[in-house]
């Protein structure tokens, strides 16, 4: 190696950066290869220069630039050393041919040269930069590709929605990007594949259009569902050589699927040479992928076109339903129309009082063409006493010469009103009484009863259509009306009042031959019951003078219904208070003043204050209706009035103006409850003492066997007692526990709850006697006088005697205790009534204070210094529960009475 | 001698219906309760017995139509504090009925009456 060569060698190397640089921006592979080709040149100052590139698939060099036409496009590599196989190809001893390595084991082509060979790290340098030209074409390569498929894209967007033009479009793009020298689709058919669409096939060289699923490469696709790519097709056996007769050398193919399914396959044959170096010349896996793009992108356009169909057929649908309901508006407006002219109609003939002017306009309204447009209409009257119909008024012209005429006067005439029933009012006028078809009709009857047509319109009210069909089938049923009207299709309208058919109309159509349609016939049939009415009322329009002169009478009735409704308000067992907003009394019915005390004078149109701080309370409450808008209920409400105590239930409801919802006032009600709240009050007192009796009982019992016991041996000690004064302690122990004793038994008594009854008929008085001589001593010892008064001399009555002598005894007890202290006086009356007996005790002693009176029937309360309290109880219950009768007493100045009554007949035995 | 078995739970009662029947001359056993009093007897006869109403364990009552399956002639006297039940003796077992109070007396006099027979 001359000194020379490796110096410029080595500044070549300084300098390799930059061109490096420069080759790399030449964009194309030639390009680039022909720079580097210029700097090896420059380098190793050679005048010719080859540059083979190495492709290891072919195991071959293929020269890439050259200064000379005589080296070989391309040399096999077939022996151990690529120097042997490159000798072959030199040009002269001058020349030399250099293998390009990288890292010394990467062949990636070769250089042919003269001169000296230049340093070895400026040939691996060489070899670097030629990769990198390599790797910058297949880079360029897939970015072309890349930006074909964006092409593609919007190619598909632009196209036609058609899906031929989709296929093929695609198909010749994506032959064209991938450089295949042909194409095909397939699309599944029934049980085949179809050869759908070709790019680059000629006729001749089809052998077969329709293959099953299992042959050749769509046998693979249909079995794997993935792309397939063939690199060496000629001795692949998954391709089939029976379907094209030219040489198949690589191939790629995709499946097209739409929702997942199969439903044809694309396959590309043969790559062409390009534009772009490749170091094979089959499909690769990049194309795969490429075509795979695409076959995406087809199925995502079929999707698209499948919906813009589908869409279209829709939007298609939806005019033709446009259509059909323009007719349908048409027909409805037709309606409308028509609906509008009955009412004009009506309004017209509801403003004329003369009847007969009524039915003209209903008829000029049945003929005009504004109107229901029929060519004549015939108006019959029913006489309901020969079952007849009578032939009033006929509308139309008389005869085909008249048509023209008559019908043109009369749009002449229409035209000049904007309003139609006035327009029908003024016509009425014009129109003669006796135009020829009235006159020819007059005089002329029908009979309904029984008539084919006419008993079904009359009696039944309907609407019949007589049809031509109907007219040929059973004319002879109504020959009469048939040559009366000479026409085979006509209507016969019933005109309905409230009650029954009055008249019926006969419309047809004899001049223009027009056919009735059901809509029409719908028509008239709102057209029979509205006009009908209308027609009745006109009729009865002066009846309804007469019966205003009722309204006089019938204002009297309303006088009488509010007098009625005063009467119930003064009558209810609820004082009603209605009060304004002003808190002005406006009503107080009777019971309020029964019940407050107040004269509906005093207070009605004062305010509430007028009824004294005691009602402030309820007042107070009342006023909030104002802000919660709903009934208010206080119950049992306890007023004091004037030293009485009463419960109240009140309810204070709002009241409303009708119109504006605003609240007026109230109205409050007050119902006594007094009565029921003092049972309630007696009932819980009773419970109370049902409670309290067996709990007493209880204890009693458990008190009752040590005292027992404390008396009996107190007795025993009595009678062993040595000294006089422990005798004396021991009499006073045994008479204190006899006396507790006695208030054990007592309690149990009062607490039991079935007493032993054993009723018989027996004398009061007796009873009376029996229970007296048992306190005439102790009578006589304090100077008391007990006076007998028998008033009921023979009074028998059903008693438990010993429990009700037990009630005397103890009253006479009670007396004797009363008067105790002065010599007193007692008396014993009996009475009798139809029903009861009444016993009175009498004492004169001191009274007993109210207060006090109240409570001597309860257990427990005494106001004596000795006694158990138990007594009085015991005789209310002896008296009240057992006896069915009444324990009370009265005390006053004067003395206290002690008052028992019982029914004669006990009303109802209870208990054992 | 008269044999009467005492049967009261309230063991001073119990003492004074003893003693105040000894002192009338008969001899008198005392138990607690109901079945005490059937395992006495199961063992020994007696006259009469006494018998309280309101025990705990085995109810008066109940003692005392037990009593009557064992003992078909022992004539029995029901002791209460109550006076109600009187009406209903007839379906008991028992002969007699006496309403609890320190005097004796009725006690005495309803158990000579029935002895007597």
């Amino acid at each position: 190696m001359s000194k020379e060569f490796e110096k410029n060698s080595r500044e070549y190397l300084a300098e390799l950066g930059d061109r490096f640089i420069k080759i790399l921006s030449k964009g194309t592979l030639n390009g680039m290869l022909s720079s580097l080709t210029e700097l090896i040149k420059d380098v190793s100052k050679s005048e010719k220069v080859s540059l083979y590139v190495y492709e290891k698939d072919h195991a071959q060099l293929r020269l890439m630039s050259s200064d000379t036409d005589e080296k070989p496009l391309k040399i096999k590599l077939e022996s151990e050393k690529i120097e042997e196989d490159l000798k072959a190809y030199l040009f002269d001893g001058r020349e030399r041919a250099i293998p390009l390595y990288i890292n010394e084991n990467e062949l990636v082509g070769a250089v042919f040269m003269q001169g000296e060979k230049p340093a070895d790290d400026f040939l691996s340098r060489i070899a670097l930069i030629l990769k990198a030209c390599l790797n910058a074409e297949t880079k360029r390569a897939v970015i072309y590709k890349l930006s074909t498929l964006e092409r593609l894209d919007s190619m598909l967007n632009s196209m036609p929605m058609d899906f031929d033009t989709l296929y093929q479009k695609v198909l010749d793009f994506v032959v064209k990007i991938l450089n295949a020298e042909k194409g095909t689709i397939w699309l599944m058919g029934e049980d085949e594949f179809v050869l759908s669409y070709v790019n680059g096939i000629s006729e001749g060289e089809i052998l077969r259009r329709r293959v099953k699923d299992d042959h050749g490469v769509i046998g693979w696709i249909v079995k794997h569902l993935s792309p397939f790519l063939s690199t060496s097709s000629k001795d692949d056996p998954r391709v089939a050589n029976d379907v094209f007769n030219f040489k198949i050398k690589s191939t790629i193919a995709v499946p097209l699927k739409q929702n997942g399914k199969l439903i044809g396959v694309m396959i590309l044959f043969n790559r062409r040479n390009t534009d772009f170096y490749r170091p094979y010349r089959h499909f690769d896996e990049f194309d795969l992928s490429i075509l795979a793009g695409v076959a995406n992108r087809i199925m995502l356009s079929r999707s698209r076109i499948e919906l813009y169909l589908k869409l279209k057929r829709e939007n298609e649908t939806l005019k033709r339903l446009q259509e059909q309901s323009k007719e349908y508006i048409i027909h409805q407006q037709e309606q409308v129309r028509l609906l509008n002219a009955l009412q004009k109609i009506m309004k017209a003939m509801k403003s004329s009082q003369d009847i007969k002017n009524v039915y003209k306009i209903m008829l000029i309204g049945l003929t005009s063409g504004m109107g229901f447009g029929f060519n004549r209409a015939l108006f019959l009257e029913k006489d309901e006493e020969n079952k007849i119909l009578q032939a009033k008024e006929w509308l139309g012209p008389s005869s085909a010469e008249e048509v023209s005429k008559d019908w043109e006067a009369a749009k002449k005439r229409e035209s000049m009103y904007a309003d139609f029933s006035q327009y029908l009012r003024e016509e009425a006028l014009i129109v003669q009484d006796d135009g020829k078809l009235t006159r020819f009709a007059k005089g002329k009857n029908f009979s309904y009863t029984g008539d084919y047509i006419f008993d079904r319109v009359v009696n039944r009210g309907k609407v019949v259509h007589v049809t031509k069909i109907l007219a040929r089938e059973r004319g002879r049923e109504f020959m009469d009306l048939l040559n009366f009207l000479q026409v085979d299709e006509f209507v016969c309208v019933p005109l309905i009042g409230r009650r029954e058919v009055y008249g019926v109309v006969i419309l047809d159509n004899k001049y223009n031959s027009k056919p009735i349609t059901d809509d029409m016939i719908e028509m008239l049939k709102i057209f029979s019951e509205s006009v009908g009415l209308t027609v009745e009322s006109i009729k009865s329009y002066n009846e309804l003078k007469e019966k205003t002169a009722n309204l006089e009478k019938q204002k009297m009735v309303i006088e009488y219904f509010k007098d009625f409704a005063q009467n119930v308000l003064e009558n209810l067992d609820v004082a009603i208070v209605v009060v304004n907003r002003e808190n002005k009394i406006l009503e107080w019915n009777k019971k309020s003043e029964d019940l407050f005390k107040f004269s509906k004078d005093r207070v009605v149109n004062s305010t509430v204050n007028i009824l004294g701080p005691e009602f402030f309370d309820i007042f107070n409450v009342a006023e909030k209706v104002y802000t919660v808008k709903e009934t208010i209920t206080l119950s049992e409400y306890n007023l004091k009035l004037r030293d009485k105590e009463m419960f109240l239930n009140i309810k204070f409801s709002p009241l409303f103006e009708k119109e504006t919802n605003v609240i007026m006032g109230y109205i409050a009600m007050f119902d006594d409850v007094t009565k029921e709240h003092m049972m309630e009050e007696e009932l819980r007192t009773q419970e109370r003492l049902a409670v309290l009796g067996e709990m007493s009982a209880r204890v009693a019992h458990e008190i009752r066997n040590p005292l027992s016991a404390i008396g009996g041996f107190a007795q025993r000690a009595i009678r062993i007692a040595q000294q006089e004064k422990m005798k004396k302690y021991l009499d006073i122990i045994l008479s204190e526990t006899k006396r507790l004793e006695n208030l054990v038994n007592q309690t149990l008594e009062f607490s039991r709850s079935n007493l032993n009854s054993n009723f018989e008929e027996r004398s009061i008085n007796d009873i009376i006697n029996e229970a007296m001589q048992l306190y005439l001593e102790k009578a006589k010892e304090k100077s008391i006088s007990i006076e007998l008064d028998f008033t009921a001399k023979d009074a028998k009555a059903m008693v438990e005697a010993n429990h009700f002598k037990e009630v005397i005894m103890n009253l006479i007890q009670n007396a004797i205790e009363a008067v105790d202290e002065k010599a007193g006086k007692i008396r014993i009356k009996t009475q009798e009534t139809d029903d009861d007996i009444i016993v009175e005790v009498w004492n004169n002693g001191l009274p007993i204070p109210p207060d006090k009176l109240e409570k001597i029937f309860q257990p427990f309360y005494t106001t004596k210094t000795h006694g158990t309290g138990l007594g009085l109880p015991i005789c209310k219950k002896i008296i009240e529960d057992e006896h069915k009768g009444k324990i009370k007493a009265n005390s006053d100045e004067s003395g206290t009475t002690f008052i028992v009554r019982i029914p004669k007949g006990l009303k109802k035995v209870e208990g054992g | 001698m008269t044999k009467i078995l005492v049967v009261e739970d309230e063991e001073a009662m119990r003492m004074l219906i003893k003693e105040e029947l000894e002192d009338e001359g008969y001899e008198v056993k005392t138990v607690s309760n109901g079945k005490e009093a059937i395992d006495f007897l199961s063992s020994n006869d007696v006259d009469l017995i006494t018998l309280d109403i309101e025990m705990p364990d085995m109810n008066g009552l109940e003692a005392a139509g037990k009593i009557r399956e064992m003992k078909k002639d022992v004539k029995i006297i029901l002791l209460t504090a109550y006076s109600h039940y009187k009406s209903d003796l007839s379906s008991w077992a028992a002969d007699d009925y006496v309403v609890k109070s320190s005097d004796l007396s009725q006690l005495k006099n309803a158990i000579k009456k029935l002895l007597e027979v």
